[in-house]
Formats: C-alpha cells, sequence, structure tokens
C-alpha cells in the first residue's frame, strides 16, 4: 500500500510539471506569434496620417520599442499575475472579460457534456442489446455517420428547423430580452430554453462518439477472464452488467472527458457564433474579427491552459480510478 | 497495396474517387458562372428546381465584372433558366458555387494533407532512427505539446495575425495534423529497424539514407495510405470550420464552409443553401473515415495473418 502511494505521488508530480511545462509553451508561442506577425498591434490604431514621432511615442508608450527579450518577460510576469491588457475592442480588462464569458462556456460545456453521456450510453445500450436486430444496427450505422457530421452544419440545421421553421427554441443569446424584470424560476426556465440548441449541436456528435467507444469497450470486455469467470460463477446477467461490466467499460472514459474539453472549447467557437452564446468561443471569434490582439493572445492562452489543466486533472482522477495506470507508473 | 484491388475492396473509396473527379471537372459540370449573379429582381433566393432569369452563359461567355453588360439595369442578355439547387441570396446559382466549392475544399485538403504527410515522415523517421535518443525526446516533447493544446484556437490567432491567404491556411492545417503522423511513423520505424532485414542492409554497409529508402518506407506506406485517408477527412474538416467562422477561404470564392456560414442568415428563406454543402462535406468526411477504418482493419488482419504464417 505504501509503495503504492509513492507510485501515485511520482506520477502526479510528473505529470503536473508537464503540465506547468506545457502551459509556459503556449504561452511563448503566443508571444512569439504575435511578435513575428506581420504589423504590429498598434497599426489598427494608428491613423496613416499621424506624424512619426507620434507613432514612436505611442509605441513607446506601451513598451513596444524595447528588445524582444525585455518584451517577453515582461508578458510572462504579467501572465502569471493574470493580466493581459486592456481590449481595444471593449474598453476594459481582458481579465474581467474571461472571467465574465468563461462561466457561460463552461456551463454549456458541463450541459453538453451531460447530455452527450446520457445520449451516448442509451445509445450503445440498445447497440450492444439488440445488436443482431434492426434496430442495433440502426444505431451502429448513424452512429458512424453522426460521428463525421460537422457540428456547424447540425448547428445550421438545428437552427434553422427548430427555432426558424418551428419556432418553439430561441435561437439566440442566453436571456431573453427583459428576462431580468422574471421571477429566479422563471428565468432559469428561460435561460434552459435558451440552451437546449446549443447543448444539442455539440452533444450530437460528441454522443456518437461516446456510443462507439463504450459499445467496443463493452464488446471487448466480454472476452475478459474475470466476465467470464463471473458468468461461470452463475452470476445473474443484470448484476453482471451493473457491477462488472459498466464500470470497467465507463472507467477509460474520464480520460476521454478531458480530451473532450479541448474539442468542447474548439466547437464552442463554432456553437457560440451561430446561437450568439455570450462564451469564450465568441469573444475570441469577435476579438479576431476586431484585431484586438490583447484579448485573442489572453484568450489563447486561457483556453490552452483550461484544456492542459483539464487533461491534467482527468490523468490524475483515471489513476485514482484505474490502479492498472498506478502500478505501470 | 494494388490500387485496384483497394477500388474493389472499399466501395467508399468509390465515393471519393467520384467526388474527385466530379471536382476535376467542375468547370465542364457547373451549369453557370459560380460568382456570377443572375437577374437580382427575379432570381434571388429561388427553390430548386427554380426558374429565374440567368445572366452570361457558361463562365467562357462571362463578360468582366464592370463591363456594362454585367449591369443590373441592362437586361438584354438575361435569359431564361433552370436553377437545379436552387439560388442564394445574391441570386448565384447553388449548384455550380457547390461544384466549385468542392473543388476549393478538395484542393486545401489534398494540399494540406500532403504537406502534413511530408513533416510527419520526416520528423517521425528523424525521431525513429535517432541514435542518441535526445533528438528522439525533443521531438515527441513538441508533437505531445502540439497535440495538447486547442489547434483550433491556435490556427484562428496564427489567421488573426497572418491573415487568411490560401497558401497560409494550406501550411496551418497541414500544422494541425503533423503530430498523429510523426507519432504513428515514429512507432513503425522503431519496430523497423531491429528487424533482420534492415540489420542485414546495415552489416552490408547501406548508409542510413538508402535503408530508409528502400527498406523503411516502403514499409510503413500502407499506414501512410491509411493516415494520409483519415488526415484527408480531418483536414476538409478544419477548413470548413474556419471558412464557415468567416476565417478561412474568403467570398466570393466558393468553399462548403463559408456556403453553410452564408446560409446561416436567411436559413428560414433558403435553407437549401446550407443544406446542400452540409451533405457533401458529410459525405466525403464519412466516406474518407470509413475508408480508413476498414483499410486500418485489413492491415491489421494481414499483419497477424503474416505473423501467423511466419510462426
Amino acid at each position: 500500500m505504501n509503495g503504492d502511494w509513492v507510485n501515485i505521488l511520482n506520477f502526479a508530480v510528473r505529470r503536473i510539471v508537464t503540465s506547468v511545462l506545457l502551459i509556459a509553451s503556449v504561452v511563448s508561442v503566443v508571444f512569439f506569434m504575435v511578435h513575428f506577425a506581420p504589423g504590429d498591434p498598434l497599426s489598427s490604431m494608428l491613423s496613416p496620417t499621424i506624424s512619426a514621432s507620434a507613432a514612436e511615442a505611442t509605441r513607446a508608450h506601451f513598451g513596444l520599442d524595447r528588445p524582444v527579450l525585455d518584451q517577453y518577460s515582461i508578458w510572462i510576469q504579467n501572465c502569471l499575475r493574470g493580466d493581459f491588457g486592456i481590449s481595444i475592442s471593449h474598453g476594459r480588462p481582458v481579465r474581467e472579460l474571461i472571467t465574465e464569458f468563461l462561466p457561460n462556456t463552461m456551463l454549456l460545456a458541463f450541459v453538453a457534456i451531460v447530455v452527450e453521456f446520457i445520449i451516448g450510453t442509451v445509445l450503445s445500450l440498445v447497440a450492444i442489446r439488440r445488436h443482431r436486430k434492426i434496430g442495433g444496427r440502426f444505431v451502429s450505422n448513424t452512429g458512424l455517420l453522426l460521428c463525421t457530421v460537422p457540428t456547424f452544419w447540425v448547428g445550421v440545421v438545428l437552427a434553422g428547423v427548430c427555432s426558424f421553421l418551428l419556432g418553439i427554441l430561441p435561437s439566440s443569446q442566453m436571456h431573453s430580452i427583459g428576462a431580468e424584470d422574471l421571477s429566479f424560476a422563471a428565468r432559469l426556465a428561460d435561460l434552459a430554453k435558451h440552451i437546449v440548441l446549443p447543448a444539442l449541436t455539440i452533444a450530437i456528435p460528441g454522443s456518437a462518439i461516446i456510443a462507439r467507444y463504450l459499445t467496443a469497450n463493452l464488446t471487448r470486455l466480454q472476452n475478459e477472464e474475470y466476465i467470464l469467470f463471473a458468468r461461470s460463477y452463475g452470476l445473474k446477467k443484470k448484476r453482471l452488467f451493473c457491477s462488472y461490466e459498466l464500470p470497467n467499460a465507463i472507467a477509460p472514459l474520464i480520460t476521454f472527458f478531458g480530451l473532450e474539453l479541448g474539442t468542447l472549447l474548439t466547437g464552442a467557437l463554432v456553437t457560440e457564433t451561430i446561437y450568439a452564446w455570450p462564451g469564450m468561443g465568441r469573444l475570441a471569434v469577435m476579438a479576431i474579427g476586431s484585431r484586438d490582439y490583447p484579448l485573442v493572445m489572453g484568450c489563447t492562452v486561457v483556453a490552452g491552459a483550461v484544456v492542459i489543466i483539464g487533461n491534467l486533472i482527468a490523468d490524475l482522477l483515471y489513476m485514482l480510478v484505474d490502479p492498472r495506470v498506478r502500478i505501470k507508473g | 497495396m494494388n490500387v485496384l484491388a483497394l477500388f474493389r475492396s472499399h466501395p467508399k473509396s468509390w465515393v471519393l474517387l467520384c467526388l474527385l473527379l466530379i471536382s476535376i471537372g467542375a468547370p465542364l459540370l457547373a451549369p453557370y458562372d459560380p460568382v456570377a449573379q443572375a437577374d437580382l429582381r427575379t432570381s434571388r433566393l429561388l427553390m430548386p428546381l427554380g426558374h429565374g432569369l440567368a445572366r452570361g452563359g457558361s463562365p467562357e461567355a462571362q463578360p468582366d465584372v464592370g463591363s456594362p453588360a454585367n449591369n443590373i439595369s441592362d437586361p438584354s442578355d438575361s435569359r431564361h433558366a433552370i436553377f437545379l439547387l436552387g439560388t442564394d441570396n445574391l441570386g448565384r446559382d447553388v449548384l455550380s458555387r457547390l461544384l466549385y466549392a468542392l473543388r476549393v475544399s478538395l484542393l486545401i485538403g489534398m494540399g494540406s494533407m500532403l504537406l502534413s504527410l511530408f513533416a510527419g515522415v520526416l520528423i517521425g523517421i528523424a525521431a525513429g532512427m535517432s541514435r542518441s535518443g535526445v533528438l528522439d525526446q525533443l521531438l515527441m516533447r513538441m508533437v505531445d505539446l502540439f497535440l495538447s493544446v486547442p489547434t483550433l484556437f491556435l490556427v484562428i490567432a496564427v489567421v488573426a495575425f497572418f491573415g487568411n491567404s490560401t497558401s497560409l491556411l494550406v501550411l496551418v492545417l497541414a500544422g494541425t495534423g503533423w503530430m498523429t503522423v510523426a507519432r504513428l511513423v515514429r512507432g513503425e520505424v522503431i519496430l523497423l529497424r531491429e528487424m533482420e532485414f534492415v540489420l542485414a542492409a546495415r552489416m552490408l554497409g547501406r548508409s542510413d539514407w538508402r535503408i530508409i529508402l528502400d527498406h523503411i518506407l516502403p514499409n510503413i506506406l500502407p499506414t501512410l495510405v491509411v493516415s494520409s485517408v483519415l488526415q484527408l477527412g480531418n483536414v476538409i474538416l478544419a477548413e470548413a470550420s474556419l471558412s464557415f467562422l468567416g476565417l478561412g477561404v474568403q467570398p466570393p470564392t466558393p468553399s462548403l464552409g463559408n456556403m453553410i456560414g452564408e446560409s446561416l442568415a436567411y436559413f428560414d428563406r433558403g435553407w437549401w443553401v446550407g443544406i446542400f454543402p452540409g451533405i457533401v462535406l458529410t459525405l466525403i468526411v464519412f466516406s474518407a473515415n470509413t475508408l480508413a477504418e476498414n483499410m486500418q482493419e485489413q492491415l491489421e488482419t494481414g499483419r497477424s495473418a503474416q505473423g501467423a504464417s511466419a510462426i
């Protein structure tokens, strides 16, 4: 047992150190990318008719005349403090904007993951239970198709059918106009109505992937010795499934959710643009549209950090759940 | 892997081949110029199979933009026409745009697929063949780095800072795909370089370059074919996402992604503008993914059969 904990600690420390290094690399890549890009952050702000000396003075004011390494060390220090400067297009600190928009993305991502997991599990159970019947085959074939359907097309079609043609669900924003005046319960219902379409857009392709993954795991488990043993021991089918097969098939999904976080954030770029959801993805897309350097840099660094930390947490959780990973270290 | 046998055993490869041929023949197949606008008074957002007044004829006969004949107020060279898949908000033929969009998407997809394959093979072989292991460690940590950041975020940052020319787009999309290829190739190379026939070649005094060209590359070719097909689907999807956001291929050039993006604004009045490109896109990605999966399975069973006969 003692050696076990040493292993866990060893693995955790190593994973944390790599994650910190990875985040540091993302921070550096973003800095040098901006540095080597044509033009500089001020070129979109300065009028072409401005005098050269005034332009120089402005550059000096923002520290753009300093040596690269100086600028780099300032950037690192500011990143450590969570200070990404002031957004050009919003006129507010980038940190404030991100702390305002990131929770909305997290809410959407959380709902999407839950929906995805439920749909995926149900689909996979149908596929497994009836794999020789038409229903099961239908599920696995459409599952394959749904894995490859582009998220943004799902979004466009869902928005088009559900809100433009049928008019049953709202197609944009998080709240209706005037929602501030409603009671708490009514506001919650309003939010729930707004979140359905974006969450489904993210969850439909994702659930197909989960279903395929889970089905493959469950099928593979059928040949494992401990399952064969439990079956020959006379364990009831239901008991076997609930306490042996399902947990072992679901456990690897923890790392899948870690990876899924990256997909979700990337998908958020598209989904939030379609549904005008006030989250990180939309913030980033709008920032690019207005060439808002501090905001683009801030969003990229934060998105990278969130994904890396998410992967780290998923790996650590998986290690706690599955003892085999611990032994390998 | 025999090309003919490939087509015989994988029906999905026919789909990809057909799409490729269609995209090559787009100028012949397209009934209208993809960017030419029909008469705006009668031909905006026509339903599929709708009738309207078209302007100009085949793309060759299309007058220059800005010449009087292209002027909206001059109806003299308008003629009655049928639009098979309807027209979009600007009165452009959806079918013609779709054909050209397929061409653009496949061209960018193929370009960045080849580029990422090239980079991946180069880095994978360099890492796998390195004797000291330092280079191997360095390159593989680089692969880890690129795999762990949300690539689309980085891609849009690059596009935002460096502009979005087509060549840059190809380069940037290739940058999202080389990691998996490199990892795959490195694994294969490490296995191969300890094989007896490679050791024998080395004992005969063959240089590293000759060993790579004569022995390693031919043996990783099947894996490369599989991963290039998979790569093609991924890259086309990524390009479509970028163009959808307005950061990839710029209008008026049609691409599958920007056609869907444009249709979002008027989906209630013109669903056909966004639906058809989506179907084509799904078809490409679906057939590429399943083809790659089937070929991978075949490769694995082939290998285990080989292994069995060797014993």
